[in-house]
Formats: C-alpha cells, structure tokens, sequence
C-alpha cells in the first residue's frame, strides 16, 4: 500500500481549493464571464435542424459504464438534449453500450418528457441497451442511423474504435453531428466526420455552460484558472529543467529544487 | 426528497474514495478505509450486476414487443433474441458440465460467428477512414495545408520507400526520424494538454457532482 506524493496531494488541494472558491464566489452574485463553445451552442440549433426535416435525434454516451465521469458528464448534456427535443415535440432515440446507464438513462428521460408537460411523447422503445461488445453496439448504432434517418446525432462520452463507424454512418446520411470526447485518440476521427467537436474539458462544461446555474460557472471558472496554474507549473519546471541541463552537475541547487517539485530525482 | 436521498448517497460514497486516497495509510482511520475499498468496489458491483439483469430484460421486452406486433424488421428481433439465449444457454452448459458438445456449439457461436462479424465490423474503418482523410486533407485553408504535409511526412516515415525518398533527394534527415519527432513532440504535446483539460475538467465535475451542483445528472429539474 503506497500513499500518494505530498506533491500530488497538495495540487489536488489546490486545485479542489480553487474550484471551490469560485463555486463560492459565483453563489454570491459574482458575475462570471465565459468563453463561447460552438459546440455546446450548436445543440438548439442541430435539434431544430431535425425537426425541420421531420426526423429524430439520436444521443450515445459512449462505451464507458455509470462509474465513469465522462459518461456522467455525456448523460448531463443528454438531459439538456431530451429537454430540447421534448420542446420541439422531436423524438429522441438513445442506443447505448452500458446497462446501468440504459437505467439512468431511461429514467432520465421519462422524467424530463414529464417536465416539459409532454409525458405523451416519451418513446421506451426509442431508449435502446445494445450491446457492451465495442462492435455490436456500433453496428447496432449505426443500423439504427440508417433506417431512422437521424436529422441529428450526438456522440458524448467516451469512445473507441467506433468512433468513426458512427460519425461515418451519421456523415452518410446527411446528419448534423456533435461529438464530444476526452479520448485523445479519436478527437481527429470527430474532428473530420463531424460538424462540432467538443474537445477534452469541454464535454465536462457542459451541463453547466447549457444549465447556466450560477454555481456551476463559478466552477468552470476555477477549471480555467487552475488549468493556468498547472501551465505555468509545467513552464517553470521545463525551464528550471533546461537551465540544470545547461549548467550541469554544478548547479546541484537547481537539481534540488526540481526533486522537489518532482518528488524524485529530475534526470 | 429523492434529490436530497441521492445527493446524500453520492457525497458520502464521494468522500469515502476522497478520504482514501488522502489519508496516510499509517494512521489508524487510513487503515481501516483501505481495508474497506474492496468491500466497497464489489457493492459497487453488485449494483452494476442488477443494472445488467434490468439491460437484459429492456431488451427481451423491446424486441418481443417488436416481434409480437410484427413491426418492421421483426425477423431481426427474432434473430437477436435467439442469438442471446443460445449463447447464454451454451456458454452456462459449457460452465457447470463441460461435454464437447456444449464447447463446441458455443466455439461454433462465439469463434466462429460473432467474432467473424466483429472483424467484418472492424474492417469498415479502413473505407472509413479514407473517406474521412479525404475530407480533411482538403486544403482549403492554411491549417488543413499544414495538416496534410505533416500527414505526409508521418505516412513517408511509415514505410520503407520513405527513406529511400528522402535519400534520393539528399535530405538532412529521414522520413522516420522526422514522423518519430511529431509523433514525440508535437503529437504528444497536443495530446497532454487535452489530457491535462480533461484531467482539471474531471476533477471540477466530480465536485459539483458531489455537492449536488449537477442538477441534470441527478435527474432535477433546472432552475
């Protein structure tokens, strides 16, 4: 059993700290400035899309389980999704990979559908448990974007090699797509098959940026300033580590200050 | 109250996982919080496992229904249905009395069916991405010119021909050399710093799921 470096857990304290602040400060009626995401703006405007043309909307959360707080955060935006097409009268379709999010999921949009005063509109059959197998679930997706004829499609969550079965499938059909992911790997596949991309950080803004609840944005703040703090960690470190490379064994001052920050030797 | 009952589970089981990872394990709370992680992970699993029985009976009721009122595409449902018991019915005979048989017919399923059409599945991605490619290396912009060159000079670096290119036009370096630098640099820097959002991103997520800030995932109405 090994704790945790003091390093680690005094950035992790620093870095609650911060978001905490900020969720604090924004409750009290400080007013909090963000910056556009496309992405996010796009929702309205891609449900509206399909229902112009008269067809549904499709939504996955990707292959990761409810323990997962990618997934969480793709089923946040969900709930702003299924709100939207509940108020455009649009039906909502939700293929997914996991059975304890097929559960959430399910509930979820009973309840929003109910909300919005249309409990009418809400479709079981259209809340679909597909497969936890990567392919069956993508090709089940897929299938169902080509016989439905989604006019829309999100991809939120966390992906892997179907990344590009899906959005390929959705690109075929002429659907506007918004993908979301923390996966590095599959961003460029998003990037080139879909029409917004929401990049790492992004997908977990979301359902604050959508809610616009004061204590949310506070947070979102707090993110950006400690993604700043972390930047300049980095900065000063890789200049700390180019000067104890260009001064050599001498400076064995530098070389302590690095093992420091490190926590072990800086080599 | 179902906001209140829900919020009250997920900070307590938020904090526990905080607390154990905070705590020295040397002092007597940290202790005894580490010896209750396992217990902890297989409730977890325990639920996941009631979550797989409710997934399981979603789809029966979906695709009986389907087959039951004769919609469109019902021959699938009845495909799909008989498909998931002839697997589970093999794969639980193969388990608890093992005759060839039972091995067999779930090889000749699992082996010789589903992963056959897996890779069928798979092997898409080739067409996929060429099609994708496509429409990204247009070069319609400045950005999408660079995008192209450096895939270029990845591609080149990939194979042999590459090298010999680079030789006959009396280049300082080779396309290997210079795919393995964007990959190790460039590449991995974009990489890190997506990480790195998503890693401070995660963490500011879990705080608001932890304090209930998260209205929608908790199933609340918006304000």
């Amino acid at each position: 059993m090994t704790d945790p470096p003091i390093q680690v857990l005094l950035l992790f304290f620093i870095l609650s700290g911060s978001l905490l602040v900020f969720i604090f400060l924004a409750r009290r009626g400080v007013p909090v400035k963000l910056r556009r995401i496309a992405g996010l703006e796009s929702i309205d405007e891609a449900v509206g899309r399909a229902t112009e043309l008269g067809r549904p909307v499709l939504f996955t959360t990707g292959l990761e389980p409810l323990n997962s707080v990618t997934t969480l955060a793709a089923i946040a935006a969900l709930s702003r999704v299924c709100r939207v097409c509940a108020k455009y009268e649009t039906r909502l379709i939700v293929p997914l990979a996991e059975a304890d999010v097929y559960t959430l999921v399910k509930d979820a949009c009973q309840q929003i559908y109910a909300e919005e005063g249309k409990p009418e509109l809400y479709r079981e059959e259209d809340i679909h448990f597909l497969s936890t197998m990567q392919f069956s679930y993508a090709s089940g997706t897929a299938g169902i974007m080509q016989r439905e004829q989604v006019g829309a499609a999100f991809f939120f969550g966390a992906f892997a090699a179907e990344s590009l079965i899906l959005s390929e499938a959705g690109n075929q059909i002429g659907a506007i797509q918004v993908a979301a992911t923390t996966s590095s790997y599959q961003i460029p596949f998003f990037v080139a098959s879909c029409d917004y991309t929401l990049i790492g950080e992004e997908l977990f803004a979301a359902s604050a940026y959508l809610t616009r609840d004061p204590a949310q944005l506070g947070s979102l703040v707090g993110q950006d300033l400690a993604k700043f703090a972390i930047l300049l960690l980095v900065g000063v470190g890789s200049a700390l580590a180019t000067l104890a490379s260009v001064l050599g064994p001498e400076a064995y001052w530098l070389q302590a200050v690095l093992s420091g920050l490190l926590g072990g030797s800086p080599s | 109250m179902r906001r209140w009952i829900i919020t009250f589970f997920t900070f307590v089981a938020g904090l526990f996982y905080i607390l154990e990872f905070v705590l020295p394990s040397k002092t007597s709370t940290g202790r005894a919080l580490h010896a209750a992680k396992p217990y902890v992970g297989e409730a977890i699993m325990v639920i996941g496992a009631f979550a797989v029985g409710l997934g399981v009976i979603g789809v029966c009721r979906h695709h009986l229904r389907k087959v039951m009122l004769r919609q469109k595409g019902w021959y699938n449902s009845v495909a799909l249905l008989a498909s998931m018991f002839a697997m589970a019915t093999f794969k639980i005979w193969e388990k608890y009395d093992p005759p060839e048989l039972a091995r067999r017919l779930h090889d000749l399923l699992f082996l010789d069916m589903y992963n056959q059409l897996t890779v069928t599945v798979f092997s898409l991605l080739a067409f996929y991405v060429a099609s994708a490619a496509y429409r990204a290396f247009r070069v319609r912009t400045v950005e999408a010119g660079l995008m192209m060159i450096t895939a270029i000079v990845v591609m080149l670096g990939q194979i042999p021909l590459g090298d010999r290119f680079a030789k006959f036009l009396q280049l300082p370096w080779t396309f290997t050399e210079a795919r393995l630098w964007v990959m190790s640099v460039i590449n991995m820097a974009g990489q890190r710093v997506i990480l790195l959002g998503a890693y401070v991103g995660s963490l500011a997520f879990g705080i608001r799921v932890l304090l209930g800030l998260n209205k929608d995932t908790l199933l609340e109405k918006n304000p």
